[in-house]
């Protein structure tokens, strides 16, 4: 929970306590009050409890409006997420679209001047990336499919290299969409950053989604290699090897979703075969 | 410390009822399921405390803090919540059982002309005195639990709080 709201909750409710500590107070030593020469009238101190009778509930309304506009706060913050990736989807689909028409013209082109062969060609490589696009679609999780096709798209801007392979449609996988995400999302914006200062050539992600008999398993692999002192604490929140304020969440908060649906995230690193992350997620019993 | 020779009736008839009714209480109010175990528990440990705490006979604000804290310590460590939730739990409790005593009380006297001072003196109506305060709270926490009524669901915004989505 943020502080903000923690503190807009605990003001009215330390001053609804007062009250009542207040209230408690006077109501035990009505009598005293009333007799002892000093103390307020009768009506007046009577006038006192009922105000206090009407405050002390006006402050718990108070609280929980408190509480419900930073439900309300917190469901936008969680909208706004989803929109963000909703627009990357769109504009990766825009993208498309204009590039399937400037193929279209590349093929009628070369169909029209005769260039069979490099028409066939053209279109066998343009049917790759079709497959590509196809088995992100396959996965049974349509928020990840978006997720996927919006993160080629970035891929392509980048000039990396992204393999996608699916191996596994992850039809009965139990988490929250917004969580897979998440994980998902996180994993590969890090291997993307990682390998956006390497050679073209060598820039590359691969993304496998696979399942075995008893879990689902999401792998991201990229060149590269971390030190074992890095690896050790790659996990711990607020660590970061970029600068800046706010670095240093997201592997933390990666492990944090993974572990509260039950499953596992590890790191493995080779100078041979790169950074590979894998993170598995058990299958119901029932599956 | 004093302790007073009917304390045991009174742990029994009056701590016991009212850490009780206060941890359930405390509880549903911000949006957790009362699990009874767990609740005689904590009502049991806490109305020993309570006597302890009462026999010293500290001001009424300073025995209710120290209250107030044992209870926190209890849903921490038996209710295995967080020490924030907690203590606004316990806190939100605390008011709504003031301000039920509160009223109690002027409705006690009113229909009776008992005031506290006399109830005090007295085992047999210091027992009785707080009696339809706790019945109304007994009812009102079983109706509040079974529509699931909670005025600040800190379990819920703890859910939505959690940084996540962030990056």
């Amino acid at each position: 929970m943020k502080d903000r709201t923690i503190f807009n909750i605990i003001i009215p409710l330390g001053l609804a306590f007062l009250l009542v500590s207040l209230l408690v107070l006077s109501s035990l030593n009505l009598h005293n009050l009333i007799s002892s020469p000093l103390s307020l009238s009768e009506p007046v101190l009577f006038a006192m409890i009922i105000m206090l009778f009407i405050t002390i509930p006006v402050l718990l309304i108070l609280t929980k409006n408190i509480y419900l506009l930073s439900k309300q706060q917190k469901t936008l913050e969680i909208q706004d997420f989803y929109i963000e990736h909703l627009s990357e989807l769109v504009r990766a689909i825009r993208v498309q679209r204009h590039d399937f028409v400037n193929h279209m013209q590349v093929v009628y082109a070369l169909m029209k001047t005769g260039k069979f062969d490099k028409a066939i060609e053209y279109i066998a490589d343009l049917s790759h990336d079709i497959q590509i696009t196809g088995a992100m679609l396959s996965v049974d999780i349509p928020e990840l499919s978006a997720l996927l096709l919006a993160k080629t798209d970035l891929a392509r801007k980048k000039e990396i290299l992204f393999k996608i392979t699916v191996e596994s449609n992850l039809k009965g996988l139990e988490i929250k969409p917004l969580e897979l995400i998440m994980v998902v999302a996180n994993l590969l914006d890090n291997a993307f950053e990682a390998v956006e200062s390497l050679p073209v050539d060598i820039r590359s992600v691969v993304l496998k989604v696979a399942e075995t008999a008893e879990y689902y398993s999401l792998q991201i692999n990229n060149p590269g290699y971390i030190p074992e002192e890095i690896r050790m604490r790659m996990f711990e929140m607020g660590y970061s090897t970029k600068e800046g304020k706010e670095r240093g969440t997201g592997l933390a908060a990666v492990k944090s979703v993974v572990e509260k649906n039950g499953g596992t995230i590890t790191l493995q690193c080779s100078r041979d075969q790169g950074i590979i992350f894998t993170v598995c997620f058990p299958k119901p019993s029932n599956s | 410390m004093v302790l007073d020779k009917n304390i045991l009736p009174l742990i029994l008839f009056q701590f016991l009822p009212e850490m009780t009714i206060l941890s359930a209480l405390s509880l549903f109010l911000v949006g957790y399921k009362i699990r009874l175990k767990q609740l005689v528990i904590i009502g049991i440990i806490g109305a020993l405390l309570a006597s302890v705490v009462k026999s010293h006979q500290l001001l009424p604000i300073v025995s209710t803090l120290i209250i107030a804290f044992i209870l926190i310590i209890l849903l921490v460590i038996i209710y295995k919540i967080d020490v924030i939730s907690a203590s606004i739990a316990t806190f939100l409790g605390i008011v709504v059982l003031g301000f039920v005593e509160a009223a109690n009380y002027f409705f006690v006297n009113a229909v009776t002309g008992i005031t506290m001072q006399q109830a005090m003196e007295d085992l047999t109506l210091r027992l009785l005195f707080p009696l339809s305060e706790y019945i109304l709270l007994t009812v009102v926490i079983l109706v509040c639990q079974k529509y699931n009524f909670a005025l600040i669901n800190l379990k819920e915004l703890k859910e939505l709080s959690r940084k996540d989505y962030e990056r």
